[in-house]
């Protein structure tokens, strides 16, 4: 079990619902679109979580919600000791520095009208009272340590590539030392051989800063090879989350299995005989989630339990978590392909 | 094999307002019947202005082709795509050479069913009839695994999910038996268990019909199963191309060994760091005049930039655009 | 020969690669420079613009008469090239003997006035809606929508009659009247572009960053979303500013803007309409002012929309 003081975030049965609304004068509510639905899970001290799942699973969402960017409509979430639903505006700004995010569109996220002397200087204009030259000098050691150089400063956001822009993103996330980094698909927009880049980048400044990281992405292989441990969401719920080794080499859980087998691998002779665990149908709507475990749907071990009952997110082997009725027999081995009831092909 | 189609020296250049974009800067290949080629490179090597160029796909007031020839053969006789006109051209679209873009969302005529986009194409390019035509796509629909299609070809694009959208588009692309299919990074926007779907059913189909396939993409994973052949571009050239199985063992240009040690797998011990490729794409507005990648490579030396280097032959139908010897770690002296 | 540009370093700024949205202010100053001599109907709306405006500034300087005066001895003179017609009045005089010229001139004043003040007024108040509008949303926006909806349903003129009709007999100046009422009345568009605008930033991504950095709503409004605002609105401002010019000279020719005495561009249209046939330049004059200011208005307007215009930034393949 791991110590109090080695747990940095700990959310709680976090819930964002967003209303489905009609009408123009007076609005109803007909409906929600549950895109996190009640996920429990702790991020340590020091370590990268990755979080893994396919669109509509809600794991930007779940990263937003962490730093209250949206309320959560339901659960908590804590910082260290502070309860961040439960904060007031002010005292969660001062919180901010420490809980920083970096966006998927590396573009998008900068000022365009701002040189990036001062989007990266400006979290330390907000808090704090430091004076321009504190600031400049702060603004310049970031660049160069994010692989810039501090003469840049003066540029504008568009003279820069998107590797480099990440790399912006990342050095005004630093500024004022934070303890707790959410990556929101942070390199899916690169290119591979800047991916390698920035992935790189993180990983040292992750060791020289003690930072933790929150990592999420839809790309298994670079969650696999940055994370310590790994929570795989499906339709708003976690599935499993288990250390890196044990999610990759050993699922417990048919969702994972079935991304597992999914994923391509440079090879050519182990993707020749590679055999595709197909899933049976379409992804459900989060506006509408199936009853009982959402997996049931295209899992091609449903039982009556499945559709009738949620299933409990529980440890089912030391620090390795499932979510699914049938863990304890699926958990000593893999799904075979051809048990799977695929469609026509 | 007989060789399909023969691409020589092809070059491609935009205008901008900033100038002159060469986007492409003599390419050649040749594909074969019945063959998979993967064209694999980062944005801006050029990889679909290459394919698109040859089809007529490109908008010609800001494009051009400067020069380049690009043979079809069929049936005993020649023809040189770029020479053909664009009435010509329309026919060879859908006809000859299907398609499959990237974004399933804007490929598919919103207002249209799918069921009519379908047999537009064959009444367009067969000349079948309304009855002969609907049969037809509905026989292709469940070809692709489009469930109950007799009901669903009725439906609207918006109806579908996106997996089945590119389903959608793979039936529009093979509707009138094409010799060769260009799919566009067609896996890139779709989540990882749909694409290997996807992937599944191009193998299946190109053993089923016989189609050459031309993948685009920037994911060597993603090909590595399907691909006989693989084509590397960087900066509007190619880097390197090889078969498959060498071209993963025994990558000889230092972008494709970047390319591949770049990516994370399996068997990956630890969190060892990823084999990056310094710097970043290379600025498309200078007309090439030495090796577009000795910006970034390691094993640059004098004469990576006085010379655009020609694709060399390093093993068995096996070429790399480089002076550098990377089995004997030094630069090559017999060309 | 020049080699490719190291990879590594940083594009160098050259103007014109920037795009209007991007980079400080001494960028986007070169940048137009730039732009405006490569485009020469913006040039051409631009010159117009400013020979309107310092027409009106300058036009007790300018003008060769004093527009008021009546002279029956010199009434109905045509223009200078024409038969009968002088120098001293060049493009001739009214049923009243006053210099047509000097009547145009000092008439872009009130055209001035009317085009600046009101969109002035209209640009505030719409934007201060339109900002409310979209960065508070909910039901907020309905509410404010809803009233721009009813404000652009309205007829315009009907409701220019009705209150100037209310007020005509109190000593509001006609003048500040017609322009308090075209800056209500013009406000609901500034107010629904506003809220485009600001909900887009809000998608954006910068905004969402201030946010997760800690900035408070202040420096969110004020470092962020305004300056992005002022792109899109200036543009429309040059456009509803033609439109403004229209409809007062619409007004003075119906006899509701400010009084026949004093020098509009309508209402020397409609003190012209009796003599069209026999002494059109009194009418024409007039009208050819209001044409060639909104057309250089319609220019600059343009030209500004497509330099602003996010859509033409590069797109990277």
């Amino acid at each position: 079990m791991t110590s109090d003081s080695d747990v940095l975030i700990r959310v709680e049965n976090l819930k964002q619902h967003f209303p489905i609304m009609r009408g123009a004068i007076v609005s109803r509510q007909i409906g929600a679109i549950k895109a996190v639905d009640g996920v429990s899970f702790d991020i340590r001290r020091g370590e990268t979580l990755g979080i893994v799942g396919e669109s509509g699973c809600g794991k930007s969402t779940t990263g937003r919600s962490i730093l209250q960017l949206n309320k959560p409509t339901g659960g908590k979430v804590y910082y260290e000791d502070e309860e961040l639903t439960s904060l007031n505006p002010e005292e969660l700004r001062r919180l901010r520095p420490k809980m920083q995010m970096i966006f998927q569109d590396s573009y998008a996220s900068l000022n365009p009208r701002h040189a990036i002397g001062k989007i990266i200087g400006e979290p330390m204009r907000i808090h704090g009272s430091f004076d321009e030259h504190e600031i400049n000098d702060r603004v310049g050691d970031l660049l160069e340590m994010v692989g810039l150089r501090a003469v840049h400063s003066s540029r504008f956001p568009h003279e820069f590539s998107g590797g480099q822009r990440q790399r912006i993103n990342i050095a005004r996330a630093l500024a004022l030392n934070p303890n707790f980094i959410v990556a929101d698909e942070p390199i899916s927009a690169l290119d591979v051989s800047i991916q390698a880049q920035v992935v790189n980048l993180m990983q040292d400044l992750q060791d020289d800063l003690n930072l933790t990281y929150m990592f999420i992405a839809h790309d298994l292989s670079m969650v696999r090879h940055i994370s310590h441990r790994v929570g795989v969401l499906y339709l708003g719920k976690m599935m499993e989350l288990a250390s890196r080794d044990a999610l990759f080499s050993d699922p417990l859980h048919p969702y994972t299995q079935s991304l597992n087998a999914a994923v391509p691998e440079p090879d050519p002779e182990k993707e020749r005989v590679r055999k595709s665990f197909i899933l049976k149908g379409d992804p459900p709507s989060p506006a509408n989630p199936p009853s009982g475990c959402v997996f049931h749907t295209r899992c091609p071990l449903t039982v009556e339990e499945c559709i009738l009952k949620v299933p409990e997110f529980r440890e089912i082997r030391p620090d390795h978590f499932v979510a699914c009725h049938l863990a304890d027999e699926v958990g000593t081995s893999k799904i075979p392909a051809e048990t799977i009831l695929a469609s026509e092909l | 094999m007989a060789p399909l189609l023969e691409v020589k020296d092809l070059k491609v250049r935009f205008r901008t307002i900033e100038g002159l974009v060469h986007a492409v800067n003599g390419v050649s290949f040749t594909l074969h019947d019945g063959e998979t080629l993967a064209i694999v490179g980062e944005s801006g090597s050029g990889k679909s202005v290459t394919m698109m160029s040859l089809v007529g796909l490109i908008p010609t007031p800001p494009g051009k082709i400067e020069s380049g020839e690009a043979i079809f053969h069929e049936n005993g006789s020649q023809t040189d795509l770029l020479k053909l006109t664009r009435a010509e051209l329309r026919k060879v679209r859908g006809g000859k050479v299907g398609f499959i873009f990237q974004d399933p969302l804007t490929s598919l005529n919103p207002v249209l069913s799918i069921g009519q986009q379908i047999t537009e194409t064959l009444q367009e390019h067969l000349g079948m009839s309304r009855e002969e035509a609907q049969e037809r796509c509905i026989e292709l629909l469940t070809s692709v695994g489009i469930p109950a299609a007799r009901d669903r070809y009725k439906a609207y694009p918006h109806q579908f999910s996106g997996g089945m959208r590119q389903r959608v588009i793979i039936a529009m692309a093979i509707a009138c038996t094409p010799q060769i299919v260009i799919a566009d990074e067609p896996t890139t926007a779709l989540d990882v268990t749909v694409q290997a779907q996807i992937v599944d059913l191009v193998k299946k189909l190109r053993s089923d019909l016989g189609v050459a396939v031309i993948w685009i993409t920037h994911d060597l994973a993603v090909v590595a199963g399907l691909a006989e052949r693989i084509l590397v571009m960087y900066g509007g050239m190619v880097m390197e191309t090889a078969q498959v199985d060498d071209l993963y063992k025994r990558p000889q240009h230092p972008y494709t060994v970047g390319l591949l040690g770049a990516m994370p797998r399996l068997d990956d011990t630890g969190r060892d760091r990823l084999v990056s490729i310094k710097g970043s794409p290379p600025d498309l507005h200078v007309k090439p005049n030495h090796c577009q990648f000795a910006w970034r490579c390691e094993y640059e030396f004098e004469r990576c930039w006085k010379e655009v280097p020609p694709l060399i032959q390093v093993g068995e139908n096996h070429f790399s655009a480089c002076f550098y010897d990377l089995e004997k770690g030094k630069p090559r002296d017999d060309i | 020969m020049a080699h490719t540009t190291d990879p590594d370093t940083i594009k160098k700024p050259v103007a014109h690669r920037i795009d209007i949205q991007e980079g400080g202010f001494w960028h986007q100053v070169r940048y137009i420079g730039k732009l405006l001599l490569r485009d020469r109907s913006g040039t051409i709306g631009l010159l117009l613009f400013l020979t309107f405006i310092i027409s009106a500034i300058f036009a007790p300087a300018i003008a060769p008469h004093d527009p008021l005066q009546q002279n029956l001895r010199d009434s109905k003179l045509p223009p200078a090239w024409s038969e009968g017609g002088t120098w001293e009045y060049p493009l001739g005089t009214d049923n009243l003997g006053r210099d047509i010229l000097s009547r145009i001139i000092f008439g872009s004043r009130v055209s001035v006035y009317v085009g600046f003040f009101g969109v002035t007024i209209a640009f505030s108040i719409g934007m201060i809606f339109g900002l409310v509008a979209g960065y508070v949303g909910g039901r907020t926006d309905n509410v404010i929508m809803g009233l721009v909806n009813l404000l652009l349903a309205l007829p315009y003129l009907l409701f220019v009659v009705f209150i100037a009709a209310v007020l005509r007999d109190s000593n509001i100046n006609p003048l500040i009247l017609v322009i308090l009422i075209f800056g209500i009345t013009d406000s609901p568009i500034f107010a629904r572009i506003t809220r485009g605008e600001v909900l887009r930033m809000r998608q954006s991504g910068y905004v969402e960053s201030a946010v997760s950095i800690g900035a408070n709503t202040r420096r969110i409004l004020f470092d962020h979303i305004l300056p992005n605002l002022i792109g899109p609105l200036v543009t429309l401002a040059t456009f509803e500013m033609s439109a403004m010019i229209f409809y007062e000279a619409g007004l003075g020719f119906l006899g509701l803007s400010v009084p026949p005495t004093v020098p509009s561009w309508g209402n020397m249209l409609s003190n012209g309409r009796k003599y069209l046939t026999t002494y059109p330049w009194i009418s024409t004059w007039p009208g050819v002012a209001i044409m060639i200011t909104s057309l250089g208005m319609n220019l600059l307007g343009d030209w500004l929309r497509d330099v602003l215009d996010p859509r033409l930034r590069r797109v990277k393949k």
